[in-house]
């Protein structure tokens, strides 16, 4: 006899017989077989296709959110870099400052040096320090290079400035038209601007200017680069009036050399999608400031350099980090899901080749031959699954994202990420495969029945993972995720927890069927009997396990992309604030032109960093009208609460008494004077008031109106506004809400003898063609030794009268203010306050603590705290009533309007992209963030990840449900024969058999939903956290996806159950002589 | 003219034939057999193995069909019954021992003697009963909550002759009921067959090449090659 092994064993497993017979075989066991390969395929496949996503998919969302984050200045993306290169105008080496030719393309080149390889645009703003301008008065001028300046302003007349004929000559400038208005210029007007000058006349060198155009500045964010940022006059700019900027045309100051007080420089690199090359990029643009410095030697100050390009990216990477970490997760799950299922077939497997295999072990065959051959066919199966799971890796890959997002070469994929591909694919497969092998051990035969707990249940092991998962749970609970890189444990937590969650769950069936066992034995009929009996045997427990976690995996999975998707959209409102936010204050009209273009409800909004008592870093206030909270405020607050109720009791209760007046030039009589006798002896203080009137518009906008000085010696005094390089009032309805009084002493007679008296004046303001319902008015002083003591006002009709005590020797030394207020004079402003920021501080409600707004101190009164406040999620900030913080502010004497943002609700489709035409700013939606959050580049794998896994559980669970009903089939086809024999029908035979494998089955599917409902509340809300991995603000809320819960579930219970009969149907179909024969073998 | 019950037939079988598969394989496991058996009688079908002895009693008992002849059980021609009526005829007329017991492994003695009762749609108290009194009969009142694998093959016989005589049949089949049992105990089993057969009136046919068996037959047919020898 040819080809004998050892030991009298058949031929060895490479020869052409056994090869035969392994082909033969396969085929006449081709359903189990085909059944190990689908396995094997899922397996491989979901490797493949997380190794692809975490490669190639990496790369290309990165370079995607790159994409996305390219923008513009006036966009304020994060891409674009300024730097601020101050120059020195004088130093103590005495060098002198530094000249545009030199300078400015200093900054350009280097900067153009440190975005390669990216193209990029650079625009520099050279400014010039502070020019006289020629004339009897003493004023500030300074000329502008502004490279973008066509882009950012609208010519009103003439033309934009050309370059100097000759250097010397006149130069052409253009001017906006506030400075033309106050200069009283116009196109042609001939100016000189001179670094000094001596006795009224300019000092060389002197600029000769002429007026080329007159323009009107955008409102865009440009303009944040101009000195006066775009306002064209200031009458007190360093205590002097300044008027500018002069702008002449492009490379004019390299020409004339000029001195530079400050280029601003902005870099626009095209990133073109492609993210490699930014941590460079960001490092490149760190190293200029060193650079200029080096070259420019001791006249530059330091360069300031602002590019949260780096900062973004590092969040982009934190973000696809957790992504990854999550998508991974998932992966775990699916291979505990095929290994199971690969054990499964396996088994059932080796129980249809019993007989064979005990005939090979009474002929001489030693168990390892038996696993070298099992492991050589799993071997063959694992590389058929290879094969067939590189298209549907490449195909799942392409579906993790939209086209835009994540489309690429499949050339280029192939070329650098194959390799990695191969090895995942590899690994995929060996998994299953080795998982198959270990199931083809031979396992000690147990005498009697087997019990259905199975031999996980009997080992304990389900109860010490259920402690491993207790474990990680917690871990979890507590746990910050790590930036940037995968986090194992968000990666191997959740996928402990399902398993032991099942494992656990799966002791009940057993329960079950002894339950349905023991009701049915009391029955007449056989049908319930029969499958009860065969129920209670045992040899579910691995299908039962299988059942129970695709149910649980299938639960979870809906239920998690349900809270997942419903938190996104809550993060992104308490991200956002609002429906539509425009982030700039813009000018009077920008209320209407928001209005306008939203046809939604629009509010102004303080929103800037404040000093909260003695905490070293600064504190975000967000202020908005409370009447609005509820229709404006977005995100959600614990247990349903409103904002209104968060923000209830910090609107002022008083509503003022303010003038109204229309808009337009107004005129002012100020009558004021001594109320009492002046002492003899005495001199006559001769004291100035200066009034500004501060009004407000029923949009909420604020401005001032600033009159000139007068005296307040008792007769009446007409100030006509707007005084010279103002504009006027514009048209509209507006209330004066405050009038300030800037107090002077002029007096040059001696004042000694005055020494510490108080005296009192009485002031009447009116207001031409103002009215008001009258009442009282509160006054509020500043003043450091001028001592003013506020006294009483009263409003009536357009006139405002009041009255103040002041130290006249005081006021001699130093100037002082007194604010006549249209309500309660008052610095506390109540606020509510983050938990962590009233935590850290140590302060309950009902504490004040002080509060800085710029350099104006105010009192804040704790009302209650909050768990966030929007827009600022994570940030220490306050919330407050905007009129409140405005009311205490100008209490404090701070004129200043505390517009920062419009915030628009219900803004109609298509107002970003009007906002965004308009240049009013940078413009953010609700809809577009919570858009990113969800489908972003950076998030989209992860629902398709959920979505792929769900599949994977109801078709692992189908091919482990077919398997095992396989299995069982053969196991009773030879009882079936005998009940037959003795008169059991075949449809009662068939019903039994349908009956078990149901009971089976929907006691699994149905444990494991209730398992996985338990694992959704328990890891859901831990799971869904922020971008950057933090817990999410506001929390998570548990998304019940009844619909697509029970399609899932409903899937893999009829799929289960399915799959069941057409073995159940063979094996009665078989139940004849020739079963009942073969049963009887012994 | 009436035939008295005693001499009434149970079995009828005339110009019997089946033939497994076909062509050059086709076995001939039945050829043209005719047998009658009368009520009251125990019948020995004797034959080696091979001869056709199973096919004759699965055909007798319903568990197969013949190619040709009639097959007539109690006055019923089985070949114009169809699956539901042979399944009657399973659980009302004829009862089946097998030689591998044919116990089902998973329900104990009393459960497995109950299985025809259950059947029949008999109450739960009456059929416990009734698989008591069985079980007493055949002298395993003690192991009625044993199940096969905790019996011998003798018990397990037994068992079987005890299920086979729950739903009270008209006759009784055994198919080598002492096949796997030792010389002793297929004794006591067949005497156990011949004193029910006595004792309920029924009738049984015995497929057997024990010749103890034969011996305590009223009648011994033989079977060689699928033709009856001794009608």
């Amino acid at each position: 006899m040819a080809d004998r092994g050892p030991a009298g064993l058949a031929p060895g497993a490479g020869s052409p017989r056994v090869r035969s017979r392994g082909v033969r075989r396969a085929v006449s066991q081709a359903g189990l077989v085909v059944a190990l390969l689908a396995v094997f395929t899922v397996c491989a496949t979901g490797a493949g296709t997380c190794a692809l996503l975490l490669t190639a998919g990496n790369e290309r969302a990165l370079s995607a959110a790159v994409a996305q984050a390219d923008g513009s200045e006036n966009t304020g993306s994060p891409d674009i870099a300024s730097v601020v290169v101050l120059s020195s105008t004088t130093n103590a080496e005495g060098a002198p400052p530094a000249d545009a030719g030199r300078l400015a393309p200093l900054v350009r080149q280097s900067l153009t040096d440190a975005s390669r390889p990216y193209r990029a645009e650079v625009s520099l703003w050279t400014t010039t320090p502070m020019l006289f301008l020629s004339g009897t008065d003493v004023r500030n001028g300074y000329l502008l290079d502004a490279d973008t300046l066509t882009a950012n302003a609208s010519l009103r007349s003439g033309t934009w400035p050309t370059p100097p004929a000759t250097v010397g000559g006149s130069i052409p400038v253009a001017i906006p038209a506030a400075t033309a208005a106050a200069l009283g210029a116009t196109v042609g007007t001939e100016l000189r601007l001179s670094r000094d000058r001596h006795d009224g006349n300019p000092v060389p060198p002197v600029y000769h200017l002429v007026v080329a155009g007159i323009f009107e500045p955008a409102d865009s964010l440009a303009w944040n680069r101009d000195t006066l940022h775009g306002r064209g006059y200031d009458p007190s700019y360093l205590r002097l009036p300044t008027f500018g900027p002069f702008v002449v045309a492009p490379g004019t100051l390299e020409l004339l050399a000029a001195p530079v007080a400050k280029v601003d420089a902005v870099l626009d690199p095209d990133l073109a999608g492609d993210a490699a090359g930014v941590p460079d990029l960001v490092r490149g643009v760190q190293a200029v400031a060193d650079r200029i410095k080096d070259a420019a030697g001791a006249s530059i100050n330091p360069v300031l350099i602002w590019f949260p390009l780096g900062a973004a990216f590092d969040d982009m990477r934190t973000e696809l980090g957790v992504t990854n970490a999550l998508v991974l997760a998932v992966l775990l799950v699916v291979l505990a899901l095929g290994a199971t299922t690969a054990s499964l077939v396996a088994r059932v497997l080796v129980g249809r080749r019993a007989g064979e295999s005990t005939l090979l072990r009474d002929r001489g065959a030693s168990t390892s031959q038996l696993l070298i051959g099992a492991a050589t066919e799993a071997a063959v199966i694992a590389v058929v699954a290879f094969l067939c799971s590189v298209p549907l890796a490449l195909a799942a890959y392409g579906a993790t994202a939209p086209a835009a997002a994540l489309a690429g070469s499949w050339a280029g994929l192939a070329a650098t990420h194959g390799p990695v591909l191969v090895i995942a694919l590899i690994a995929g497969a060996a998994l299953p495969a080795v998982v198959a092998v270990i199931a083809a051990l031979p396992e000690r035969s147990r005498r009697g029945r087997q019990v259905i707990s199975g031999p996980v249940a009997r080992s304990g092991i389900d109860v010490m993972l259920a402690l491993v998962a207790a474990v990680a749970y917690f871990q979890l609970r507590s746990h910050l995720v790590s930036a940037g890189a995968v986090d194992p444990l968000l990666v191997v937590a959740p996928a402990v927890c399902v398993i032991a969650v099942a494992a656990l769950v799966t002791r009940l069936v057993p329960l079950a069927a002894r339950a349905a066992n023991a009701a049915a034995r009391r029955g007449r009929g056989v049908v319930l009997p029969l499958a009860g009996w065969h129920l209670a045997r045992g040899g579910a427990a691995q299908v039962a396990f299988l059942l129970v976690l695709a149910a649980s995996v299938g639960t979870l999975g809906a239920t998690y992309l349900g809270t997942w998707s419903t938190s996104q959209g809550d993060q992104a409102a308490a991200m956002v604030g609002a429906d539509l936010v425009v982030g700039q204050a813009g000018g009077p009209d920008t209320a209407r032109t928001v209005a306008d273009a939203t046809r939604g409800s629009v509010t102004p909004v303080a929103d800037r960093a404040v000093v909260l008592g003695s905490r070293p870093s600064g504190v975000k206030v967000l202020g908005l009208d409370a009447t609005l909270a509820d229709s404006m405020l977005r995100g959600r607050l614990p247990d349903g609460a409103a904002w209104s109720s968060a923000m209830a009791g910090l609107a002022p209760q008083a509503g003022g008494a303010p003038l109204t007046t229309a808009g337009g030039p107004l005129t002012v009589t100020v009558t004021g004077g001594l109320a009492n006798p002046v002492g003899s002896g005495l001199v006559v203080p001769i004291v100035t008031a200066a009034p500004t009137l501060v009004l407000a518009n029923a949009a909420g906008y604020r401005t001032t109106q600033v009159g000139s000085d007068v005296a307040l010696d008792g007769r009446p005094h007409a100030i006509h506004l707007p005084i010279p390089g103002q504009q006027a009032l514009p048209a509209g309805s507006w209330r004066i809400v405050a009038i300030d009084l800037h107090l002077l002493d002029h007096t040059t007679q001696d004042l000694i003898g005055w020494g510490n008296t108080t005296a009192t004046i009485e002031v009447s303001v009116s207001v031409e063609g103002a009215s008001s319902v009258g009442g009282a008015w509160g006054t509020s002083a500043n003043a450091g030794l001028g001592g003013v003591q506020p006294g009483d006002a009263v409003a009536h009709s357009g006139t405002v009268d009041a009255s103040f005590g002041y130290s006249v020797l005081g006021l001699s030394w130093e100037e002082a203010h007194v604010t006549l207020l249209s309500f309660p004079a008052s610095t506390q402003v109540p606020v509510v306050m983050t938990q962590t920021l009233a935590g850290e501080l140590g302060l309950a409600a009902g504490d004040r603590i002080a509060l800085t707004w710029g350099s104006t101190p105010v009192e804040a009164v704790l009302v209650r705290t909050v768990p966030y406040v929007p827009s600022h999620v994570r940030e220490a900030a306050l919330l407050v009533d905007r009129t409140s913080l405005e009311r205490g502010l100008l209490s404090a004497g701070l004129l200043e309007p505390v517009v920062d943002a419009w915030w628009v609700s219900s803004p109609r489709p298509g107002s970003a992209e009007a906002l965004r035409a308009a240049h009013l700013g940078p413009v953010t939606t609700l809809g577009e963030v919570t858009s990113a959050l969800r489908d972003g580049p950076l998030r989209a794998p992860l629902p398709v990840a959920w979505l792929l896994a769900i599949a994977a559980a109801v078709g692992l669970a189908v091919t482990g449900s077919a398997a095992h009903a396989a299995a069982e089939a053969q196991r009773r086809a030879s009882t079936i024969a005998r009940v037959r024999a003795i008169g059991v029908s075949k449809r009662d035979a068939l019903a039994s058999h349908l009956v078990q494998h149901a009971a089976v089955t929907s006691t699994a599917v149905v444990l494991g939903t209730l398992a996985g409902a338990v694992l959704a509340w328990l890891l859901a809300p831990l799971l869904v956290v922020s971008p950057r991995g933090e817990p999410a603000i506001p929390p998570a809320a548990l998304a019940w996806s009844i619909a697509p819960t029970a399609a899932v579930v409903g899937a893999i219970l009829v799929g289960g159950l399915l799959a069941g009969v057409p073995a159940a149907v063979s094996v009665v179909r078989r139940s004849t002589v020739a079963a009942l024969r073969a049963g009887d073998a012994p | 003219m009436t035939i008295p019950r005693f001499y009434q037939l149970i079995v009828d079988l005339r110009s019997v034939s089946r033939t497994y598969g076909s062509g050059h394989s086709a076995v001939a496991a039945l050829r043209d057999v005719s047998l009658q058996v009368p009520e009251g009688e125990l019948v020995a079908l004797a034959g080696r193995s091979g001869s056709g002895k199973t096919t004759l009693l699965n055909i007798i008992g319903g568990l197969d069909r013949p190619d040709h002849g009639e097959v007539i059980v109690d006055g019923t021609d089985l070949a114009q019954l169809d699956e539901a009526g042979l399944e009657q005829v399973r659980r009302e007329t004829v009862a089946f021992i097998f030689q591998g017991f044919g116990l089902v492994p998973e329900l104990t003695a009393m459960e497995n003697v109950g299985l025809p009762l259950r059947l029949l749609r008999t109450p739960p108290e009456a059929r416990e009963r009734r698989a008591a009194l069985l079980l007493d009969l055949v002298g395993l009142s003690e192991h009625g909550e044993h199940r096969p694998d905790e019996m011998s093959g003798g018990q397990m016989q037994r068992v079987a002759i005890a299920r086979a005589l729950a739903g009270s049949p008209r006759l009784l089949i055994a198919d080598e009921p002492t096949g796997q049992l030792d010389t002793e105990t297929g004794l006591a089993v067949m005497a156990l067959i011949r004193g029910v057969v006595e004792a309920e009136g029924m009738t049984a046919i015995v497929s057997t090449h024990d010749p103890v068996m034969i011996a305590l037959a009223d009648r011994v047919l033989r079977i060689e090659d699928g033709v009856l020898v001794d009608g």
